[in-house]
């Protein structure tokens, strides 16, 4: 089923891999054994897995030592030490990983690696960053119908321990001509945003960008004791993003309606040609 | 209330040092904290006066008990080996329980350099409990001391209660998506009751979860509204809505109106099967808050 809506998005899917010896084709794809045997016939250079969150880990490692340079996992229930692993793997293989925990990615008219809904995917100078998959097709959604589109879509995705995080996305979408701004969907715990906004400050980031960070009334979840304070002083708390996004420029919004309506002023106030 | 009370054996003539082992996201490591003077005040103590030892290193057992042996160089004798015999201890743990967290302070040193944990915090990661079988025993023989974790363990989803007098019920997927809805909802002075990520996509045509969830939430003794958010990817929502309904009618203690908002796949097939039982179905959001606000006025 994903294969094929993947593939009416624009995706090129060439292949596919299954341990199972029966599936020889799907919709007209062919299927391969394994991952080495599938690049190998197909010069394929990215993937999505699909496979259960205790055969991730491995899965990715099939995936890096098969030359893949662009790994989508959209699996829930991740351990973090497996996590740990794969991302010291992919860096270290110089490998790009997005996710776990992400619907994907997208080019809206051009591919979608992973499931985001259509409905919330429209071509246009937004680039948009998540790690909240259904708050940001929310937001996506909102926009669409307000006529503003998006350039490059990324789940990073809500795992503590991730394959790429929004920091590290920062040269990428200062240097994509297509993204003339840059949307955040962030959540409450860790140093993402805080990182962010550092990047952005490092990066001299010169295109408007705009946050919209969920859990403002909810309590910090875990509480990493005293070892969390000596390391993050105030970090993870919806104040504490807040304040260090503000500090780098960055339009933080207090409700859905506020970024629908800023956003799309931004939009049609920008010079056309 | 108050189910029990641990006592334990008074220790004295011991110093109190400090040990932690942290997952460091962002360089995919173990953060390594020590200092010689640990207890409450430890941030004070060890942050402020340098005391603190850090380093951040691979997730293996032999290289995060060789570091810590080159931390502890110089420390008073007996915490040296103390916190070196701790650590290869406690790197054991932290690698083969697949924590998170690993804090003992204070640790209490005896002046010939044997130790004592005088607390612990420890962080389990729920993804590795289907490997981490002494772990899961531990929660199965306890699990009123872990609600969430034990829920999420046997129903495969996200509940908490945010606010026990809460008004309205949130049957939501998405765990970003219903945080940020409970923020709206509060910031116009409304009650969300619980948070939930139902995850929808694992629902596999069984309304057995949709059951359970709706039992939890029809506890809540002034819910007097069920608010739907299902923004689906993945999920075929005419399937959705035939769960929603027969698991509605497997409750009939949740006696409360239903305003649905569903986008997605097949809402249209949704519309006609919400309509059979008189539930009224937005696709936009604050649409749906207004009706919510509606059926509370009457309530």
């Amino acid at each position: 089923m994903h294969t094929v809506r993947m593939r009416n998005f624009g995706t090129n899917i060439v292949a596919g891999v299954s341990p199972k010896p029966d599936v020889l084709e799907i919709g007209g794809v062919p299927v391969f054994a394994t991952c080495r045997e599938a690049v190998l016939a197909t010069r394929a250079n990215s993937s999505v897995l699909l496979v259960g969150a205790e055969q991730l880990l491995g899965a990715i490692e099939d995936a890096v030592h098969a030359g893949i340079k662009l790994i989508v996992t959209p699996t829930e229930g991740m351990p973090v030490h497996d996590a740990l692993r794969a991302r010291r793997l992919t860096q270290e293989a110089g490998v790009t990983w997005i996710g776990a925990s992400t619907p994907g990615m997208a080019v809206p008219g051009v591919a979608k690696l992973g499931f985001l809904p259509e409905a919330a995917l429209s071509a246009g100078p937004l680039g948009l960053m998540s790690k909240s998959g259904t708050l940001s097709y929310e937001a996506g959604y909102r926009l669409t119908l307000r006529g503003v589109g998006t350039s490059v879509w990324v789940g990073v995705g809500g795992d503590p321990v991730k394959g790429t995080y929004f920091s590290e996305l920062v040269p990428f979408y200062a240097s994509d001509s297509q993204t003339e701004a840059l949307l955040i969907v962030g959540e409450i715990g860790g140093r993402e945003e805080e990182d962010f906004a550092e990047a952005l400050m490092a990066q001299r980031f010169s295109k408007p960008v705009f946050a919209l960070i969920a859990g403002r009334s909810s309590p910090e979840g875990v509480t990493m004791g005293h070892a969390g304070a000596l390391v993050h002083g105030s970090y993870g708390a919806y104040t504490s993003k807040k304040a260090a996004l503000e500090r780098a420029g960055v339009t933080v919004f207090g409700s859905l309606d506020e970024m629908t309506s800023v956003i799309a002023r931004w939009h049609a106030s920008r010079p056309h040609g | 209330m108050v189910r029990a009370c641990r006592v334990e054996q008074q220790v004295t003539g011991v110093t109190e040092a400090y040990i932690s082992f942290m997952v460091d996201p962002f360089s995919a490591g173990v953060r390594i904290m020590l200092a010689e003077f640990g207890g409450v005040d430890v941030e004070a103590l060890a942050g402020t006066s340098g005391a603190l030892r850090c380093a951040i290193v691979e997730p293996k057992i032999e290289v995060i008990t060789a570091k810590v042996r080159e931390l502890t160089k110089g420390l008073t004798f007996n915490i040296e080996c103390a916190l070196n015999d701790a650590g290869i201890r406690l790197a054991h743990a932290f690698i083969g329980a697949e924590l998170s967290l690993l804090e003992i302070n204070p640790l209490f040193v005896r002046p010939d350099g044997s130790w004592i944990a005088g607390d612990a915090k420890i962080i389990t990661d729920d993804n590795a409990m289907f490997r981490q079988s002494g772990l899961r025993a531990l929660l199965d023989s306890r699990a009123i001391a872990y609600p969430e974790a034990d829920r999420k363990e046997r129903h495969g989803c996200d509940y908490v209660v945010v606010d026990p007098d809460g008004e309205i019920g949130l049957l939501t997927t998405g765990a970003g998506l219903s945080m940020m809805l409970i923020d709206e909802l509060r910031e116009v002075g409304l009650r969300p009751y619980n948070f939930l990520d139902v995850r929808t996509g694992g629902l596999r045509g069984n309304p057995a979860r949709l059951i359970s969830v709706l039992e939890w939430i029809a506890e809540g003794p002034r819910v007097k509204v069920l608010l739907v958010n299902i923004f689906a990817g993945i999920t075929d929502l005419g399937e959705f809505s035939r769960l929603l309904i027969e698991s509605f009618s497997r409750v009939p203690q949740l006696d409360v109106p239903i305003v649905a908002r569903l986008v997605g796949t097949n809402v249209e097939s949704a519309r006609e099967i919400l309509a059979l039982r008189d539930i009224s179905l937005f696709t936009d959001l604050d649409k749906a808050i207004t009706q919510v606000r509606k059926h509370l006025l009457h309530a």
